[in-house]
């Protein structure tokens, strides 16, 4: 007779090491840091390589190959057009690669977070640290929020289309007031029911504030927490340092 | 003992002098099914609010005179969460009911905030997975589910609580044919199993075997009770004076597979309507459309004439919405679209096409309907005058559009398409959670809109609609090799 398997439930993203939401969290903000304000060639390679892992590791495949050929190649290019003394040539070019650049390892890491954690790691985390329930539960609602978001913009943008209206980047720059409202209105007045049901029926499955709750997910850091953790730290601090 | 009591239910709100309930007592055994009906407005989804608690507590601009008790105690004294304990509650919209991105989680969502332990909370997660047969839907971004794919994650997550009442609002609103028989079955499960299962509704004929009792309301007062087959011999002059949707479709179900049988992307016709005068004419020649390098369809000649009025089916998945994209502009596609005898490029698509949503919410952007039907148009004052005079809404010209009621949204979405001159009107899903004079209406207005310088697509589900309104059907299916 051939058992039949059970299911097995996974509450965490799939991924090769297990990272803590709390290490992606100092990781998201000490990259952003680094590539505002550095500038440097160093550190650039250090969290560009930094989020590519994380790309890796969350298996995010289609992510990882087009963050390390926009990333590295342009870098590499660079590089290249350093070596050949083209690079006053293409001087616009690279200025405009380097501000792409700058949001590249933010962009990378906000994905991770917002897409490859589940919601059940984060609440892990903040029963852990002790942050009050009414954060929590708002924070697990807007995390949950942001695809439908996302969804009823690209209708709001179809509906535009068909009233002869097209907010692409160009449209944004000329009239950015009235693309704004075009796009907020329609979005806050359909979003605004979701949301009352949405609470509707948070309350109806038991989730209150103050109440004592499980979290299936248990909160454990790992020596790959603490590696990454001490490098983002050493890299900030040796170029803050000015060395 | 009752599993669920009402006794003397009165809501009121502030805003209007006649109560939205009056004087309602209801008694529901351990393990009977007991239907809400009545038409929209009639107070079926107030009662569902009453006995979970949400009326007053969250709803709190209503209040509530009388009690609830289920299994003899009294709500009055319980948070809503502590009412959760008992029932557990299923909403209409499947979209607005998670609050995880993926399936596994969403499933233990509840027993989490139950507090129970960790082991014993994945011990019921696998009672429920087996018992509902959700195992090819665990591990799922929720996302990607279809709507009744949803509507069973969120029967699980309620049934891994172990609530003794069931209580669902309406949960066939948004669900296709197919959805609505995978979802019945769920049900008779959970009823042999001994819970007590409350629901409103508008469309009946799917709960013959499992509904006990229907209780037939009427602006907030119970006007009486009903068993299915009492309801079912009614004749549709009585149900329709009642308000309440067919309870015989499986005829209308049985003629729509003949007509469609084995008939794939290709057009059925169902009424002989005459058409002389042929103004209009869209050709699809040689189109084909793929996603991701797997095609969705490939459609040798398809041909619509103005006049038409044209029903969308296909279960989900079946392309439907990438065929009415690929109609609207949205979709890169080979082959060619023709009007006549001009070539219509994306950008022509988008100018001759216009969706009405789902969501109509989504698509109204201006502060008065009279500039809203203006926006994007070269008409001028007069001409949207006339035009909102023959929609029956001259009088609202200077409301905001948001304060409209559903029905008026989409009236108002309509007039701006013909205001703009479209050819081609989309509408994805305009009936779901209608009641028979609702959708009655919508059918009667959409006939009149019909003309020989448009086409008319209704992506529905509902099978009242089609026979009632559509005159071709274009059946969608899967792309099969």
């Amino acid at each position: 007779m051939i058992r039949e398997r059970k299911p097995v439930l996974y509450f965490k993203k799939d991924s090769f090491i297990d990272i803590s939401p709390i290490t992606k969290i100092i990781i998201f903000i000490l990259s952003s840091i680094i590539m505002i304000r550095s500038g440097s060639l160093l550190g650039e390679w250090i969290v560009g390589s930094i989020a590519a892992l994380f790309l890796l590791n969350a298996k995010a495949w289609g992510w990882s190959y087009k963050f390390a050929l926009l990333f590295f190649g342009t870098l590499l290019l660079e590089e290249i057009a350093k070596l050949t003394g083209t690079e006053q040539t293409f001087s616009l070019f690279f200025v405009v690669c380097n501000v792409v650049r700058i949001f590249l390892p933010t962009i990378a890491m906000y994905y991770i977070l917002a897409e490859k954690t589940t919601a059940s790691e984060y609440l892990a985390v903040f029963k852990k640290l002790h942050i009050p329930d009414a954060f929590a539960v708002s924070f697990v609602v807007m995390l949950r929020f942001i695809p439908t978001l996302r969804e009823h913009l690209q209708n709001i943008r179809k509906a535009l289309v068909f009233r002869n209206i097209r907010i692409g980047p160009m449209y944004f720059m000329k009239h950015p007031i009235i693309s704004i409202e075009r796009l907020i209105v329609p979005m806050l007045i359909s979003s605004g029911k979701v949301m009352e049901e949405l609470s509707a029926a948070a309350m109806t499955r038991g989730l209150d504030v103050g109440r004592k709750r499980t979290t299936i997910v248990k909160f454990q850091l790992h020596p790959a927490d603490f590696l990454l953790i001490i490098v983002g730290i050493l890299t900030m601090v040796y170029l803050e340092g000015g060395f | 003992m009752h599993a669920l009591e009402l006794q003397d239910i009165t809501v009121s709100s502030a805003a209007s002098s006649t109560p939205i309930i009056d004087n309602f007592s209801l008694q529901v055994e351990a393990g009977e099914c007991v239907v809400l009906c009545g038409e929209s407005g009639c107070g079926k989804t107030t009662i569902t609010r009453v006995i979970n608690g949400l009326v007053p507590e969250f709803y709190d601009t209503l209040a509530l005179s009388g009690d609830v008790k289920h299994f003899g105690n009294s709500i009055k004294e319980q948070t809503i969460s502590d009412v959760a304990k008992n029932v557990g509650s299923v909403f209409q919209n499947p979209k607005s009911q998670f609050f995880n991105l993926d399936t596994s989680n969403e499933l233990i969502f509840g027993c989490e905030n139950l507090n129970l332990d960790r082991e014993e909370i994945l011990k019921r997660a696998e009672q429920t997975i087996a018992g509902l047969n959700l195992k090819n839907l665990v591990n799922r971004n929720i996302f990607e589910l279809s709507g009744g794919e949803k509507q069973r994650i969120a029967c699980g997550s309620i049934i891994s609580m172990r609530p003794k009442i069931l209580l669902l609002d309406e949960p066939t609103a948004n669900l296709d044919y197919e959805s609505i028989e995978i979802l019945k079955e769920m049900l008779l499960n959970l009823k042999s199993l001994g819970y007590t299962i409350v629901l409103s509704e508008h469309r009946l004929y799917w709960l013959e075997d499992l509904a006990d009792r229907f209780i037939y309301l009427q602006s907030g007062k119970q006007l009486g009770t009903y068993t299915f087959n009492e309801l079912y011999h009614k004749s549709e002059q009585e149900l329709s004076e009642m308000g309440l949707r067919s309870m015989n479709v499986a005829a209308l179900f049985e003629n729509l597979n003949w007509i469609t049988e084995r008939k794939r992307w290709e057009l059925c016709k169902l009424n002989d309507k005459k058409n002389t005068q042929k103004s209009l004419e869209i050709t699809l020649e040689d189109v084909s459309v793929a996603y991701q390098n797997t095609p969705v369809f490939q459609l040798p000649k398809l041909s619509f004439s103005g006049g038409s009025i044209i029903g969308i089916v296909g279960e989900n998945g079946a392309g439907k919405t990438t065929f009415i994209n690929t109609l609207l502009g949205f979709m890169k596609h080979q082959g060619t679209i023709r009007e006549n005898q001009t070539v219509l490029k994306k950008k022509a698509l988008n100018k001759g096409g216009f969706m009405v949503m789902q969501d109509v919410n989504q698509q109204l952007f201006s502060n008065t309907l009279m500039n809203e039907v203006l926006l994007g148009t070269d008409a001028s004052k007069e001409q949207a005058q006339e035009l909102l005079e023959k929609l029956g809404l001259a009088s609202l010209e200077e409301r905001h559009p948001a304060s409209l009621s559903g029905g008026e949204k989409q009236r108002v979405a309509v007039a701006s398409a013909l205001l703009s001159n479209k050819r081609m009107i989309v509408f994805d899903e305009p009936t779901s959670g209608l009641d028979r004079k609702s959708l009655e209406q919508f059918c009667a207005e959409i006939k009149e809109l019909s003309s020989p310088d448009n086409l008319i697509f209704i992506v529905t589900h509902d099978i009242e609609v089609i026979f009632q309104l559509v005159d071709f059907i274009l059946p969608c299916s899967k792309y099969k090799e």
